[in-house]
């Protein structure tokens, strides 16, 4: 039983650490996840802020070559302001510069990653570069007609400040991309310095829980080992003391020998199958004792008595204290039924001996009878006693003091 | 027990969260932070084209972080406002003035006041003589009306009487947008006479400026100040009329006594009431500037000094005349409707 119980308990412990260890393996899998979802986000942003870099190097390289080309055209419409060269050849290089600040324009617009205000103030800028396109064709179909004066002032009043505001406008074009840009690297820096601060604290918090964790787990490990131990003294306590009671409702107080209950207990089921000897004895008159004597008396006498059937024939029979004053035989297997008879007969015998008791000597005869009990006779005990009885009661009717034997009824 | 572990994890994990999302929201905060205040003193309120300057600094604002606290006046020539809000803007530490002066000197020593406390100035659309602004940002008011007086040759062929009403005597805009005009016709006059009229003194100037009268600058005044040249000068040809109010007075005035067509009339700027009369006929043709790009460069300088970058004293943003057939024209339909694009 106690051993069945520690096995239980056992395995109890194994399967709690076996929750606990999935439920760390679990925490470990997830913060793994964690951490390569991280990586992959810190990869993600390494590579949308190299495209992003990428773009603007492009974007700021378009508007450059676009600005130096208008810059270009007005070094040529200077020229032929200022009447220096062929104005044909200035004529055929203004042209070929438009054409080089379409395609750069086209350029410009294939490429992504363009904020709306850059945009927005990218289409001012063009609007204007073909605003000044436009003016500068209109003037070249009169160009024959205008005096120096009057095409410096054109140039000066109505050419150059939509020349230069569209190149401003370029400029703040680039402007706009570069603090786009920083804007947007200020942002992969905060998100990366977030992400390296949820790293510390996932590891820092990851750390505290694993302690805190298992100093859970350690207590409740503690907390079963000692709830086990409890209810091991518990049971074996409770064993001891249904032990006790079980030993008491067997046994006779007075006697120390084993009682009726132990009898029923110990024959109930050899009732059916057993051949065996069995002999009940009661002493004759033993009521006197306890009335001329009393009760405190009478027990002391039986005390004595138990006393001397134990020492003389426990070697041959398992004796039981039926009531206070009789007591039962059940011969071991080897005693035959004749030497049954006989030792029935040395027991008598030995019961009407003198005992010297509280400094008075008493002497009483018994009774005794014997049943050779064949399998399947009784199916009780209280009919084997009844038999065994009945013949005691013959014995005394017939003056006590001798054995009489059941199966000669 | 199983449970119990996923409980300590969901709650690390919502820490780590929380840290996170803390770390990521003070970090956006730190970004919307401000650069600071740019003061726009502009001329009258009500009136289109310092609504679009108005807009143009706001946009440069938004794209460079700055705020703008922008001030205007109820009636035209209060150099005292604008007196007042140069004060408010050093006094409260402005990064920026944007300032269209309703005066070339008056406002002299306020700005050098803000000169001395290190704050840049820029003016717009009219400038100040002032030694100590930065840069001048806006048409050249003289070569707007001098490119305004080139189109008498297409406007009036045959030369005629001319009234030229100024919205301000001592504001310099509108001083040089005259200046300029009486230039061309003057330079007109003259070529016509180097033709001519070298050896007949007889013979008279093609245009004649009858007289130039200063406007309050509104419409009304303007209104009635044009229709008092039409009764005196039976003869009169055309009206030149130097910005957006006193353009729509003198229409006003040429309308309401019926005379479309026959007395023409060269003015200023292009908002929707003058693009409506340009569509009646009423309005010849009209200087149109971009006040939208003034405010957005105006502001993009004042950020380019405060990085100490440097910018040109004076930036021409150019002045185009239009008419009913040019009116279309992309760059064009870009300086009438920038906060359209």
């Amino acid at each position: 039983m106690a051993k069945n119980k520690k096995t239980s308990a056992s395995s109890a412990k194994a399967s709690s650490g076996k929750g606990e260890q999935g439920g760390f393996i679990a925490a470990g899998i997830m913060l793994l996840l964690f951490s390569i979802i991280i990586m992959l986000l810190i990869i993600n942003m390494g590579r949308t802020s190299s495209t992003m870099n990428q773009n603007s190097q492009r974007s700021q390289a378009c508007i450059d070559q676009i600005n130096s080309e208008v810059l270009r055209v007005n070094e040529n419409v200077l020229e032929i302001v200022g009447g220096i060269g062929s104005s044909a050849k200035n004529i055929e290089e203004i042209s070929l510069s438009f054409r080089q600040i379409s395609a750069l324009e086209a350029q410009y617009e294939s490429i992504g990653g363009h904020s709306d205000a850059e945009l927005r103030r990218y289409d001012s800028a063009k609007k204007f570069t073909e605003g000044y396109h436009q003016k500068l064709l209109l003037l070249q179909n009169n160009l024959g007609g205008l005096n120096q004066e009057t095409m410096r002032m054109l140039y000066q009043q109505e050419i150059a400040p939509i020349a230069f505001t569209s190149t401003e406008l370029f400029e703040a074009t680039v402007d706009l991309n570069a603090l786009n840009v920083r804007a947007m690297g200020r942002q992969v820096a905060m998100v990366g310095s977030a992400t390296m601060g949820a790293i510390a604290a996932l590891v820092v918090l990851g750390e505290i829980g694993i302690f805190v964790a298992s100093r859970i787990a350690a207590k409740r490990r503690e907390d079963l080992e000692k709830r086990t131990q409890q209810a091991e003294a518990a049971a074996n306590k409770f064993k001891h003391s249904q032990q006790k009671m079980a030993d008491l409702a067997t046994t006779n107080i007075l006697t120390n020998m084993k009682n009726r209950y132990a009898l029923e207990n110990d024959i109930t089921e050899r009732l059916e199958t057993d051949q065996f000897n069995i002999a009940l004895f009661d002493m004759d008159q033993f009521r006197s004792i306890n009335d001329n004597y009393g009760y405190d008396f009478g027990d002391e006498y039986l005390a004595q008595i138990a006393e001397k059937l134990r020492s003389d024939f426990s070697q041959f029979a398992e004796i039981y204290n039926i009531t206070g004053n009789t007591f039962a035989f059940v011969f071991n297997r080897e005693i035959s039924d004749a030497q049954a008879e006989k030792l029935s007969g040395s027991v008598i015998m030995n019961l009407a001996a003198p005992f010297s008791i509280a400094n008075l000597t008493v002497a009483l005869t018994a009774s005794g009878a014997v049943y050779h009990y064949l399998p399947g006779d009784c199916m009780n005990l209280s009919g084997v006693l009844v038999r065994l009885d009945n013949q005691v009661r013959n014995a005394k009717m017939q003056g006590g003091n001798r054995v009489l034997i059941v199966n000669q009824m | 027990m199983n449970r119990k572990k996923t409980g300590i994890i969901g709650r690390l994990a919502a820490g780590a969260l929380a840290l996170s999302m803390a770390a990521v929201s003070s970090g956006c905060q730190q970004q919307a932070q401000s650069n600071g205040t740019i003061y726009v003193i502009a001329q009258t309120r009500g009136v289109q084209f310092w609504d679009l300057l108005k807009v143009g600094t706001e946009d440069a604002a938004n794209e460079l972080n700055y705020t703008i606290a922008y001030f205007d006046t109820e009636s035209a020539n209060d150099v005292d406002a604008q007196r007042t809000y140069i004060q408010q803007a050093i006094a409260n530490d402005a990064k920026g003035i944007v300032i269209a002066p309703w005066s070339a000197t008056e406002l002299n020593s306020e700005l050098e006041k803000a000169y001395t406390a290190q704050i840049p100035v820029i003016t717009v659309s009219s400038s100040a003589t002032y030694p100590g602004v930065d840069s001048y940002v806006g048409s050249d008011n003289t070569a707007a009306g001098q490119i305004a007086g080139r189109q008498l040759a297409s406007v009036l062929p045959d030369g005629g009487d001319i009234v030229i009403i100024g919205h301000s005597a001592t504001a310099a805009n509108a001083t040089g947008r005259i200046q300029g005009f009486i230039d061309s016709v003057n330079a007109i006059n003259a070529q016509y006479k180097a033709a001519y009229g070298e050896q007949n003194t007889s013979i008279k100037d093609p245009y004649n400026l009858v007289t130039t009268e200063y406007s309050n600058g509104q419409r009304d005044g303007t209104k009635e100040l044009a229709a008092q040249a039409l009764k005196e000068h039976p003869d009169l040809k055309l009206i030149y009329a130097t910005n957006e109010n006193s353009t729509l007075g003198v229409c006003d005035a040429i309308s309401e006594a019926g005379k479309t067509g026959q007395v023409k009339v060269i003015g200023f700027n292009s908002n929707d009431a003058e693009l409506n009369y340009i569509q009646q006929g009423v309005l010849t043709g009209t200087m149109v500037q971009s006040p939208y790009n003034m405010g957005y460069l105006g502001v993009r300088f004042i950020d380019k000094l405060q990085s100490n970058e440097e910018i040109r004293s004076n930036y021409d943003t150019g002045a185009i005349y239009v008419t009913s057939s040019n009116l279309n024209d992309d760059i064009i339909q870009l300086w009438i409707h920038p906060d359209k694009q």
